[in-house]
């Protein structure tokens, strides 16, 4: 199930006691500042880190090196681009560059429930209105996941194997309706969901008492974070080394 | 006093098809009523109408004494809390207590009586120990609980249950059964099991799209006619104590085990 994948390892990972907002501005920072990086030492050290940082989250290996492995695919891509005019180096520095700033963020986005990232972010001022969004979607994505499977189920239960071949003419056209049915269901039970929001007086904004804290572990992992950045600023303009 | 009062409602979908056709009745203050009829006869609809979140073509509908249209539903759903049929259309919030406070919250209310709501809504459905739990991971009846409760912890005065036990277990039925029938609200219950709406109310109407009865079960269970048209079955119990008064043994009449014991029991010991 789509929620299952979504937030499973995020209590498991030992960065959950960690308040979302220090994990969202400390691992956010890391990303921008390895971004903005160009020369291939701080990078390969901003990607040290990344990695030692999710190894040390808990999570379980075989999560996050799926998933890096998909971030590597993407960024491969950035690699080929830059090949052709920034040359080996430069596309190489490019390649690291992705795959590390993918790893702080699928650390962030592992070991934080999607729901308290989303609240981190309203507590950063990111607009009301994007953060109810982003909640609706994380809500609604359940909604369409759900109904995706039943109508997988319901294919399979009937038979249904075909659709895996872009020549199988009778199994695309099963498909396609199957996708119709699944987005005209998933309509209506938003629509549903909608008039259960109401009637629990929903007026357009998700509030809830659960408050942040923040404790010693996040001052911690703030200096961790602004240390690394410092370092790697440093390393980057070339005081040392 | 009245609770809800309902006259010549009148529904279509956007598409045209008919809903609810000149629907009128009444629910006094306390009282807890079934809306009995098959599925698609339009009671999800007609909940959904009481509640303010689809306004009728014709007819009205009054809530408390007040006329219920747009100007008025934001205001009159403060007082009436609806448990949807689906569990998983109701429940928003991504853990248990944070489901139940959602509501209580949206009505404004302070941080120490939102927390003492849910405090006493986890405890009335037996949820205590799941307010971490993601309400995704629980099972059916646990998610009806949630559910209920979310609705609980906002206390209204009125409560419409949309078929509060389909899908559960026995166990998760009788469970609920029992939270239901510790709530002291005006409650309406809309089901096609006529067990449950025995177990649970008063009195019933019997509606497909529109009123083909009304009165309370000893009434409505001797009304084979009106059952059939509206596809319902009369339970066990009922139905063992009308063919023993056709066999010419009147015992009365009962709608629950516990009463055909009684009344059992008393006839054995008379006998004897």
């Amino acid at each position: 199930m789509l929620h299952d994948a979504l937030d499973l390892h995020a209590a498991e990972s030992r960065f959950i006691v960690l308040d979302p907002r220090s994990k969202l501005a400390g691992l956010l920072a890391l990303t921008v500042a390895t971004a903005l990086l160009t020369r291939l030492g701080p990078i390969l050290a901003s990607l040290g880190i990344s990695l030692a940082l999710l190894a040390a989250s808990g999570l379980p290996i075989r999560h996050t090196a799926k998933r890096l492995l998909y971030i590597a695919l993407f960024a491969s891509f950035a690699f080929v681009s830059v090949l052709p005019f920034g040359g080996i180096w430069r596309a190489l520095g490019t390649l690291i560059r992705v795959v590390a700033c993918g790893a702080y963020v699928l650390l962030l986005s592992s070991a934080t429930p999607s729901f308290d990232l989303v609240r981190a972010l309203r507590f950063f001022r990111f607009p009301q209105i994007l953060c109810d969004m982003l909640i609706f979607l994380y809500r609604y994505l359940f909604l369409f996941a759900d109904e995706s499977e039943r109508m997988s189920v319901a294919r399979k239960a009937r038979g249904f194997e075909g659709g895996n071949s872009l020549f199988d003419r009778r199994g695309l056209g099963v498909m396609a309706s199957s996708a119709g049915a699944v987005l005209y269901r998933a309509y209506h039970r938003g629509m549903a969901v909608s008039r259960a929001l109401v009637a629990r007086r929903y007026e357009g904004k998700v509030r809830t008492l659960t408050r942040f804290r923040l404790r010693t572990p996040d001052l911690a992992f703030l200096a961790f974070a602004g240390a690394t950045i410092l370092v790697l600023s440093v390393l980057q303009l070339g005081v040392v080394g | 006093m009245t609770s809800i009062s309902v006259r010549d409602l009148t529904y279509r979908y956007e598409d045209g098809t008919l809903a609810l056709d000149a629907l009128s009745f009444e629910v006094s203050e306390g009282e807890r009523l079934a809306i009995l009829g098959p599925n698609g006869a339009g009671k999800s609809t007609l909940f959904e109408l009481l509640m303010g979140l689809r306004f009728p073509q014709a007819g009205s509908i009054q809530i408390m004494g007040q006329d219920l249209d747009r100007k008025t539903a934001g205001q009159l759903r403060r007082h009436m809390g609806l448990v949807f049929q689906d569990p998983d259309d109701q429940i928003f919030m991504p853990r248990v207590w944070d489901d139940l406070a959602f509501g209580p919250i949206n009505m404004g209310l302070g941080e120490a009586v939102v927390r003492e709501r849910v405090r006493k809504a986890l405890a009335s459905t037996g949820l205590v120990g799941f307010e971490q739990r993601a309400p995704h991971n629980l099972s059916r009846g646990e998610k009806k609980r949630v559910a209920i409760a979310g609705v609980l912890a906002m206390e209204p005065q009125i409560m419409f249950l949309d078929e509060p036990t389909t899908e559960l277990d026995l166990k998760g039925r009788r469970d609920l059964i029992g939270v239901l029938n510790g709530l002291h609200t005006t409650m309406l219950v809309a089901t096609h099991e006529v067990q449950t709406a025995l177990e649970i109310t008063d009195r019933a109407i019997v509606i497909d799209h529109s009123k083909l009865g009304e009165g309370t079960y000893p009434e409505l269970l001797s009304n084979r006619d009106l059952l059939d048209r509206a596809s319902l079955e009369v339970p066990p119990i009922p139905k063992l104590f009308k063919l023993l008064e056709e066999d010419g043994i009147p015992l009365g009449r009962a709608t629950s085990v516990q009463e055909a014991a009684g009344i059992l029991r008393k006839a054995l010991l008379n006998s004897s």
